[in-house]
């Protein structure tokens, strides 16, 4: 039935552009209700066939019960005629109707049946006129089918019966009413007249049908479908699991949870029109990489999930989340530039790692994590160690609340050095010393503090802390380096941002020209005119404004004319490579931030080679491991010590270690 | 399921045959004598009246109908004469059918014994209706209804009415739809 209405059934010209999932549900949604329609039509049938073949033997009898031979009488022809019709064709054509519901072929037998009962009848009632009515009737009740080669076929038996008894036995179709034995083409005709008409009703009704279709269709898709992306929601990712399983509850199915890595970083460097021109994008390369088996889905910004069609080799789901991965690694072109985007993936696998959607997806995106931990762009599988670590995670983001009052947090300073070797500043990095687990690493809870909102407690202590540290060095050392404090997006957006840091700036007594604040370009881009006002307010202060890790991703060079800042600092991504091949793209950068008076701080430097090569491109300051590990305690102190006593710090590697001595 | 619908093909196919077949060998209108036959002992009405003659078989329900269609054209100006058949030795008598016909005001019903009469006339089945001239001319002969016990317009009964207002002799003879009369004569029902 399907291949045959999907090759002749009208349909709708929306339709036929759409996509192959929508026309797919359609035609799912018009063979239903066509099987419906078949089934009831059958259903009737089967009860007007029943019914006619009782009429036809009362009839039989009213008009011809016994034939007389003289003296003799005998059952009538036709009564037997009435009687045989049964099991002739009236009873085969409601096996059929029973026996396969909705099957074209019953549709068919039916017609002929229902046919074949009218030319009897004429026969009975010796071609009585009001009797090929019934032809019409029956016609016009097989045309309920809405299947125009039903009525082809109830047609051909009817115009065939009337030519050949029309031509040699006229008198038994046309009665007395002979007046020629071409008679028959008149019926014909007419019988050819209504047919063609039912199926123009039939054909128009089949439109109305699909256009039903498609618009239970339109609305599943807006239903069952992210807006956005056309992908599958929430919604559709249930179902089609619920119906995955109930087709074969034992196959292997892999969920695979899909991060993009900095998504929101990127949206907003670029916009919410191009960050969602940039989602639908990701959505196709997604469509490219699964199977046809496989359903996608959005379920969160840019968050999305493949649910796999019946797997079998081990593995597979890791091959799927490489095809994505290395779908993601091409430039994705917006308008006049390109974009690199990376995505981390966990995988899971029913019925291994559970049985039930939410599940799966809890535990997919618990190894996304753990693809995100082990340095993103990259796939990881839930395991009971990725559940564990998990576990950490969970405690330390119960832990970090607290955390700064139970004074667990501290600073490190990593020292900054003047491209003539001086002491610069130092940039301060935080630390947290957990009471049971030790020294944790910003990483493992930076992020965690930034989505629980406790970064902006965090943030205050840090920019306390530097400020006091800083005036202490004053005073003790006699030193003046300055100190650069990292901001948060989380901070940034706090509407008491800036008031906050001139309030501990002026508590802490500090000169502000020795603080610089670092935010990178992706925080100040979200809202340029309220960054700027900001920016300039605290450069009014006195405070330096430093753009943090200049040159990955988005960075544009019109941000350094637009935003008021006073330092660049390359970001170390800029090192990591062959020196030489990263030296033009540095030159050019120093130059430019130099014409627009801003300084240059580069940042990784860990060898000699690269501290010759900045310093040879006139980089006004430089951090690194080549200098000095990030200090603290006595360290720090033995290392401002030696700065103090004017040894320059940058010819002598060996400060910090003598310092750590 | 292929099987079930050759085998209702050819059920259905030998029972359209057979009623084919079976209508075939009727609407025989038989052959009435151009003129009153000699030999017979029917008395004519005389005068300027035609004669109309019915032959009828007493069990034929098909009958029914062609006195209901002559009932409705029976002429005051001609003499109506019904001959019921009835087999030698059958112990026929009076049914409904011929008491509605002996009710029939002027009309006369004869038993036609064995159907002599009807051999006379050569009439073969119930219900054929014929008529002559008040000369003796055959001017109708044939059935006066359109179909098995079938009431309504038709062309016997047409042509029977234009030959009683005209005395002109109608063109052809019209089928009879009846039983046979008188043993087996081939005819079977129509």
């Amino acid at each position: 039935m399907r291949s045959f209405f999907w090759k002749t059934a009208v349909r709708p010209s929306s339709m036929v552009a759409a996509s192959t999932h929508g026309q797919a549900q359609a035609t799912r949604y018009f063979e239903e209700a066509f099987e419906k329609l078949s089934s009831v039509t059958d259903r009737m049938f089967v009860l007007l066939l029943g019914a006619e073949w009782v009429g036809l033997v009362i009839t039989a009898c009213v008009i011809s019960p016994r034939v007389w031979s003289g003296a003799e009488s005998s059952i009538h022809p036709h009564v037997l005629a009435a009687l045989l019709s049964g099991p002739a064709f009236i009873v085969p054509a409601m096996l059929f109707a029973v026996l396969y519901p909705a099957n074209r072929w019953t549709r068919h037998t039916i017609a002929v049946a229902q046919m074949l009962v009218s030319t009897v009848l004429i026969d009975v009632s010796g071609g009585r006129i009001e009797t090929h009515f019934h032809i019409f009737g029956s016609l016009a009740f097989l045309a309920i089918y809405r299947d125009w080669r039903v009525l082809i076929t109830a047609s051909v038996v009817t115009v065939g019966d009337h030519f050949v008894r029309g031509i040699w036995w006229p008198e038994s179709v046309y009665g007395l009413l002979t007046v020629s034995p071409w008679r028959w083409v008149e019926h014909a005709w007419w019988v050819v007249f209504e047919v063609f008409f039912l199926i123009l009703a039939s054909r128009r009704s089949i439109g109305e049908m699909w256009e039903v279709a498609w618009s239970k269709t339109q609305l599943h898709e807006d239903a069952y479908h992210d807006f956005l992306t056309g992908l599958g929601n929430r919604r559709l990712l249930r179902e089609e699991f619920a119906a995955a399983r109930k087709r074969d509850s034992s196959a292997r199915r892999g969920v695979l949870y899909i991060d993009l890595d900095r998504f929101r970083q990127a949206s907003e460097s670029l916009g919410l029109a191009a960050g969602d021109r940039l989602l639908r994008m990701v959505a196709a390369r997604l469509v490219e990489a699964a199977g046809a088996d496989d359903t996608l889905a959005r379920i969160g910004g840019d968050e999305f999930v493949i649910l796999t069609g019946a797997l079998e080799p081990e593995g597979e789901a890791e091959e799927l989340a490489s095809r994505v991965l290395a779908a993601m690694s091409k430039p994705f072109d917006l308008d006049d530039q390109q974009m690199l985007l990376s995505a981390s993936i966990g995988i899971s696998y029913y019925p291994k790692d559970g049985d039930d959607l939410s599940g799966l997806k809890d535990r997919a995106s618990r190894a996304t994590y753990a693809a995100k931990a082990q340095g993103r762009n990259q796939w990881a599988v839930f395991s009971p160690e990725v559940a564990r670590r998990e576990v950490i995670r969970q405690d330390i983001r119960r832990d970090l609340q607290g955390a700064v009052k139970r004074n667990e947090f501290l600073l490190e300073y990593q020292p900054v050095i003047r491209n003539n070797g001086q002491l610069y500043g130092f940039e301060a990095l935080l630390r947290w010393k957990h009471p049971v687990r030790g020294m944790v690493e910003p990483a493992d809870f930076v992020s965690l503090a930034e989505r629980s909102g406790g970064i902006i407690e965090i943030g205050e202590w840090v920019l306390a802390e530097a400020c006091r540290s800083c005036r202490d060095w004053q005073r003790e050392g006699g030193l003046e380096p300055g100190v650069a404090v990292n901001v948060s997006s989380v901070q940034f957006e706090d509407p008491d941002f800036c008031e906050r840091v001139i309030r501990i700036l002026r508590n802490s007594g500090l000169q502000p020209g020795l603080l610089t604040v670092e935010l990178t370009e992706t925080v100040l881009v979200r809202d340029l005119p309220r960054a700027r006002r900001i920016l300039q307010r605290l450069r009014g202060e006195g405070v330096q404004v430093a753009l943090d890790d200049f040159g990955t991703g988005y960075s544009s060079l019109s941000y350094l004319t637009a935003l008021p800042a006073d330092i660049v600092k390359l970001d170390r991504s800029f090192l990591s490579r062959d020196f030489l091949d990263a030296a033009p793209l540095i030159e050019s950068i120093i130059l430019m931030a130099h014409k627009l008076g801003l300084r240059v701080v580069a940042e990784g430097v860990e060898s000699a080679e690269q501290r010759a090569g900045l310093r040879s491109l006139r980089c006004d300051a430089m951090q690194g491991f080549y200098f000095s590990a990030p200090l603290g305690g006595e360290v720090l102190s033995r290392y401002l010590a030696a700065a103090a006593g004017g040894q320059r710090v940058a010819e002598d590697s060996d400060m910090a270690g003598a310092a750590s001595r | 399921m292929l099987a079930l619908l050759l085998l209702a093909a050819v059920a259905s196919s030998v029972l359209m045959f057979r009623l084919l077949a079976f209508s075939e060998t009727n609407a025989q209108a038989g052959s009435a004598p151009e003129r009153w036959p000699a030999e017979t002992s029917l008395q004519r009405a005389g005068g300027s009246h035609p004669d109309l003659l019915v032959f009828i078989h007493p069990y034929c329900e098909c009958t029914e109908a062609t006195l209901d269609e002559l009932s409705t054209l029976i002429p005051s100006n001609s003499a109506v004469t019904f001959l019921i058949y009835r087999p030698h030795d059958s112990g026929w008598k009076a049914n409904s059918l011929v008491q509605r016909l002996s009710a029939m005001g002027s009309a006369r019903v004869v038993w036609d014994e064995d159907g002599r009469e009807a051999k006379r006339f050569g009439a073969r089945t119930s219900g054929y209706t014929m008529l002559y001239g008040a000369s003796g001319e055959l001017l109708f002969r044939g059935g006066v209804t359109g179909s098995r016990g079938h009431r309504g317009d038709n062309y016997g009964l047409d042509d029977l009415q234009a030959a009683l207002r005209s005395g002109v002799p109608a063109r052809k003879a019209h089928a009879v739809f009846g039983c046979a009369l008188g043993g087996n004569t081939g005819q079977k029902k129509l």
